[in-house]
């Protein structure tokens, strides 16, 4: 019955989030090095696990109430 | 009793609660790295070697606050060590030894970004007409991503050589490129100034600048190299993330530096050396030389005629005159031929002196210090140590008085029959109090953990 339907608790939304964010950064620290402000990719690379580090830890305090699936 | 709203068709079972570890962890070293890219200044191979017992704790506090976590939310706790846990621990280890190994071989910030879109470089070279220069104008002269090179020459005038390099898919493109950057030389009151305008970081620029023999040099190079020979005036170099070479100036030299290693050989100033980076070299300096920063090393400071002065995290050495060589290297700090007075406080070095002649003050912390005397010593001598030997060696004539206490540790003093009569011992500490000849300085000798030994040279 709930097969195809797509969870929406609060953490599996948040889940979702997870690959846009990487990416969306990965995007915004190439071109900080493209726009030579004097930072590379090189420097701001730990910026990537502060944002993977951050969903997560969204994801571990999002509430999972109404939760589908197993 | 009726809902106000229609229960879910799909009774959701309580679901396991996810681990806040790997968030908080990944949040944690995002902002070390961050920082050590950034600031720098600390090793990072030295902070997991002494640190990561701080990774477990950190570990069994986070599993402790999901265990409660999931009890107060009635949620099912997270499982104790996941798979997951264990890879981002290993994960940890392996970045932060990683990139605190890069740093050991001093590649950090070199990394070209180019490399990453491998196209060819393609090269453009052009000269500035010449212009007449007076003798000792200043010069200043920056670029922001390539090597700088001052070279003196004996007439009075300023030739610039400048070599872009570009890279781009094919030629054309390239020279669109390089073209966009100019080299513009402009008067600022007595100071001639050489700059690239609009320079991208895709553009590179080298400079070759043709200085007349007395010229003072301020160079500026964010990304590159820094090579001055032979000037007569005043150096003074800032680079980031590559080298910086001084030979043969005749004025004060002063470097700056965040990545990258220092020489400054020949000055006929004073030579300062300031900010982080990797090897330093000084040697033959007329006036005071001053290392301050932190350096992985080695740093040596050789031959200077005034004081040398070395100032780092857990270092701060004061040497009056300088004629040998100081070298400081992982976990050592040696003193050859000063003959002049030595003050240092230190930790977790093993300290050697060779050949100093004047007064001597040396505080370690986790060490050994040891001391070779080729002449009798005429100042006074004060050496203390938490962890780690004392040992001296003395020539046979020498005279002196003797204060030695080994807290925890043995004394031995086959300098001479009679000090090794003197050294009483109580309860697992050590003392000595003695004398040799009728006059002499005082040496005073303490450590906690650790032996003292006083030999005599050959």
């Amino acid at each position: 019955m709930s097969n195809g339907t797509k969870c929406r608790c609060r953490r599996c939304t948040v889940c979702g989030l997870m690959g846009p964010a990487v990416l969306i950064t990965v995007g915004v620290l190439f071109l900080i090095g493209r726009l030579n402000w004097g930072y590379t990719f090189w420097n701001l690379w730990p910026v990537l696990l502060i944002v993977i580090g951050a969903v997560r830890l969204a994801e571990a305090m999002a509430s999972t109430e109404g939760h589908i699936g197993s | 009793m009726s809902t106000p709203s229609t229960p879910p068709a799909v009774v959701a079972k309580p679901l396991r609660r996810r681990s806040i570890f790997s968030g908080v962890l990944l949040i944690g070293l995002g902002v070390l790295f961050l920082y050590h890219n950034f600031r720098g200044g600390f090793d990072l191979l030295e902070l997991l070697n002494r640190w990561w017992p701080l990774l477990l704790i950190f570990w069994g506090l986070t599993k402790l606050y999901d265990h409660f976590a999931a009890r107060r939310t009635g949620q099912v706790a997270p499982r104790a060590i996941t798979g997951g846990d264990i890879f981002l621990v290993f994960f940890t280890i392996a970045l932060a030894a990683s990139v605190g190994g890069a740093d050991w071989t001093g590649r950090r910030g070199n990394f070209d970004f180019g490399a990453i879109f491998p196209h060819e470089p393609y090269t453009f070279s052009e000269e500035l007409p010449a212009q007449p220069l007076k003798a000792d104008s200043p010069v200043n002269i920056s670029t922001d991503y390539g090597d700088i090179t001052v070279v003196p020459q004996d007439a009075a005038e300023l030739r610039v050589r400048i070599k872009k390099s570009a890279r781009a898919g094919g030629e054309g493109e390239a020279k669109r490129l390089a073209d966009k950057v100019s080299v513009a030389v402009s008067k600022n009151g007595d100071a001639t100034q050489i700059g690239t305008q609009t320079q991208g970081g895709r553009v590179r620029v080298d400079l070759e600048v043709l200085v007349p023999k007395r010229a003072s040099i301020t160079a500026r190079a964010p990304r590159g190299e820094i090579h001055v020979g032979g000037v007569a005036g005043s150096v003074n170099a800032e680079a980031r993330n590559g080298n910086i070479e001084v030979r043969d100036a005749g004025g004060d030299v002063g470097a700056q530096i965040a990545h990258g290693d220092v020489h400054v050989v020949d000055s006929g100033g004073n030579v300062r050396i300031s900010g982080r980076g990797g090897q330093i070299e000084v040697a033959n300096v007329k006036g005071e030389a001053t290392v301050d920063g932190s350096f992985y090393g080695p740093i040596t400071i050789a031959k200077v005629g005034k004081g040398a002065r070395f100032v780092s995290g857990r270092t701060d050495l004061t040497v009056s005159r300088l004629a040998g060589r100081f070298e400081a290297s992982s976990g050592k700090l040696e003193i050859s031929d000063a003959p002049g007075s030595v003050a240092l406080v230190t930790n977790k070095n093993d300290v050697s002196l060779e050949n100093v002649t004047g007064r001597i003050h040396i505080e370690n912390k986790a060490g050994n210090v040891e001391l070779r005397f080729t002449q009798p010593p005429k100042e006074d001598i004060e050496v203390s140590t938490e962890s780690g030997n004392v040992e001296l060696v003395l020539p046979a004539k020498s005279t002196f008085e003797v204060h030695a206490e080994a807290r925890q540790g043995d004394i031995d003093a086959e300098f001479s029959d009679q000090l090794a009569k003197q050294v009483t011992q109580t309860q697992g500490s050590s003392r000595l109090d003695g004398k040799i000849g009728a006059k002499g300085p005082q040496i005073k000798l303490k450590t906690t953990y650790g032996a003292i030994r006083l030999h005599k040279s050959e």
